[in-house]
């Protein structure tokens, strides 16, 4: 078998989920399947091999085997959470189609064709922020505007990687290459201060949509941002410099913005850019421990961000459409829903058991660099433990019961899953921790 | 030749001004499709003729996508929303300052940053391009006009990029990227028409 598959099958079966749209339980098996059945293949595949397409590779060696596992593991829950609490009616056709343009994304060894295909993804996913009549259309409009410009500065960089291949010596171009490079990915990954986009869309967005997004279509990005890091060594240590210092800068604002926000979904953004920072700050040591710990914890951020999405998705629905307010007495309602989403929330914001136990490695890591730094990273956490915390008092509050009966069973139960899954790697990390120091100690950045 | 390079120039700066600064929408589609020919014209001397052609047949594809959504949204909506009012910010004379603003910047990056092996016309082209795209996206209302100033941003984006890469299937992809784009905002605008009470 092939790893083209891997691109191929979401395309295929994008159509006929189209066709049972209107009947979301046919159309929601029918793409968590296919999801299935992919990351199936992408475990099965033995990997390091490349396949040939117009000239152009598409590798699938153990890192993408892993990274394309994530993703399509991933896309089960959403698939599956879609089914009785609906995102939209063009959630499962397009996010078949956007799969798949990640996978080749992933794979194709092209970074210019690689941040094509990114983009292309990027555009279908508008469709999907959208979702329906309710959310605000200039809401996707701007999330568009940033997201082609940041495409046309990773693809302009191309231009710049070949004039630095040319000549070497021009300190022009290699400025003008980071500096593309640091607009493109930092926009891209909503870097504080280009963040502006997403706690917008992940309030308008449906809380499946925002998921994948800031779950794991950010998630990609940051492999192709690695994987650039890895093969062009002339980006040299400035390039973790940056990576170090818009990381802490993104940590903390992120932490600060969250603290000063009550709307659920501008919550999540805020904690998942925040979180974002941490991950930028660890690959941004360029040690072994750092990277494996951001690598971790890119894996327990995006379990987190699902957590709060599913729960605040629950509770979303089942009052009628509430989306800027928590809700009051909620806990006695909803409980899982709640505690999904407080749980999500605590280990955004890195508390023990939860989140703290990926955050760990980086902190260590960043001891060696600037012991304020850690400090930083912890006040960043402390302002969206505040913002979750504080959610607390109208949950537990006394008000009136949901209009809508209870929770679906299936979102409770993987509500409850991605709870015990979160709570495993708090404890167990190191079954986690060392297949990725392994891997990631095959980068050529890695120092130490 | 049926125009010189110069002349094509001049009209691609004219095209770009006028979806910047006029609002009309039958305007604006015409000159995004003049842009696209302009641009295909213009890049006909770098690229192979089926690739220029291929240009022209995006720009057209794009035309016929917009152009329904367009006329649907003709009329003037019965019940506007609060940020549908016009601001000092959306006014006709600040548009035009802005967008003289935009010209000097584009012409300002010129000199800072001359590219290597692209001419001074057409990488003064496509600098105006994507400054008043994204001056049009800043500055738009709705989808539509938003939509508009992205597709400028992009064809100037691809004027520059197409002299350097010329693989056919980077330009395929970057026609894709287009033509989603194009797809994107009608669906778009449909949902701001509908929630501006306009009956489809």
């Amino acid at each position: 078998m092939t790893p083209l598959w891997i691109i191929v099958v979401p395309w295929i079966m994008a159509p006929w989920a189209y066709l049972f749209r209107r009947r979301s339980a046919i159309a929601a098996l029918l793409s968590a399947g296919t999801s299935l059945a992919v990351a199936v293949i992408c475990f099965l595949l033995p990997p390091d091999q490349t396949v040939w397409i117009l000239g152009r590779g598409l590798l699938f060696d153990p890192w993408r085997r892993w990274l394309l596992l994530f993703l399509f593991a991933g896309a089960v829950l959403l698939f599956l959470y879609s089914w009785h609490l609906s995102q939209g009616w063009s959630f499962f056709p397009f996010l078949l189609v956007t799969l798949g343009l990640l996978a080749g994304s992933a794979m194709v060894d092209n970074f210019l064709l690689a941040v094509l295909l990114l983009e292309l993804a990027g555009i279908t996913l508008a469709f999907l922020i959208q979702g329906g009549p309710r959310a605000d259309p200039r809401v996707a409009m701007g999330y568009l505007v940033p997201l082609i410009i940041a495409g046309s500065c990773l693809i302009f960089s191309t231009h710049l990687f070949d004039l630095v291949a040319l000549y070497p010596e021009d300190l022009v171009s290699v400025r003008l290459a980071m500096t593309a490079l640091t607009l493109g990915f930092g926009i891209l990954l909503a870097v504080v201060p280009f963040h502006l986009f997403l706690p917008a869309v992940a309030q308008e967005a449906p809380p499946m949509v925002a998921t994948f997004l800031l779950g794991f279509y950010q998630v990609v990005a940051l492999s192709l941002m690695v994987g650039l890091l890895d093969r062009q060594p002339w980006l040299g240590r400035e390039a973790f410099d940056v990576l170090l210092v818009s990381g802490l800068i993104t940590a903390l604002g992120g932490g600060v913005f969250a603290f000063l926000e009550r709307a659920p979904g501008r919550l999540l953004a805020y904690g998942a850019i925040s979180n974002l920072g941490l991950i930028l700050v660890g690959l941004g040591t360029a040690s072994g421990v750092g990277v494996a710990g951001a690598m971790a914890h890119l894996i327990n951020r995006s379990l987190a961000i699902a957590l709060v999405a599913m729960g605040w998705g629950v509770i979303s629905e089942r009052y009628g459409g509430e989306r800027y307010a928590m809700p009051m007495g909620v806990a006695r309602a909803l409980p899982w829903a709640t505690l999904g989403y407080i749980l999500g929330g605590l280990t955004l914001a890195g508390f023990p058991l939860t989140g703290f136990a990926t955050r760990w490695p980086i902190y260590l890591a960043l001891l060696s660099h600037n012991p304020l730094y850690t400090f930083g990273l912890i006040l960043g956490g402390l302002g969206i433990a505040w913002g979750y915390l504080r959610s607390l008092t109208p949950i537990l509050g006394r008000g009136e019961r949901s209009a809508g009966g209870k929770e679906p069973l299936l979102a409770a139960l993987m509500i409850v899953t991605l709870v015990g899954t979160s709570l495993l790697l708090g404890i167990y990390l190191d079954y986690l921790l060392e297949p990725l120091r392994n891997m990631v100690e095959g980068f050529s950045f890695i120092v130490g | 030749m049926l125009f010189s390079g110069e002349q094509l120039v001049w009209g691609l700066l004219f095209t770009a001004g006028l979806i910047a600064v006029v609002e009309e929408w039958r305007i604006s589609l015409l000159a995004l499709l003049t842009q696209y020919a302009l641009v295909s014209f213009l890049l006909s001397g770098f690229l192979s003729p089926p690739l220029a052609l291929a240009k022209i047949a995006t720009g057209g594809v794009i035309f016929f996508i917009l152009c329904p959504t367009a006329w649907r949204g003709r009329r003037k909506p019965p019940a506007k929303i609060a940020s549908q009012e016009p601001t000092f910010a959306t006014s006709f004379p600040f548009r035009l300052v802005g967008s003289a603003l935009m010209g000097l910047i584009a012409y300002g990056l010129l000199h800072q940053y001359p590219w290597e092996g692209v001419p001074t016309p057409l990488a003064f082209a496509s600098n105006f391009l994507m400054a008043m795209g994204l001056w049009t996206a800043i500055l738009g209302r709705g989808p539509f006009r938003m939509g508009l100033g992205l597709l400028t941003f992009q064809i100037g984006f691809e004027l520059l990029f197409t002299t350097w890469e010329r693989s056919l299937l980077v330009a395929g992809l970057l026609g894709l990227v287009n033509i989603l784009l194009a797809l994107a905002i009608p669906y778009l605008e449909a949902v701001e028409l509908a929630r501006r009470g306009v009956e489809r």
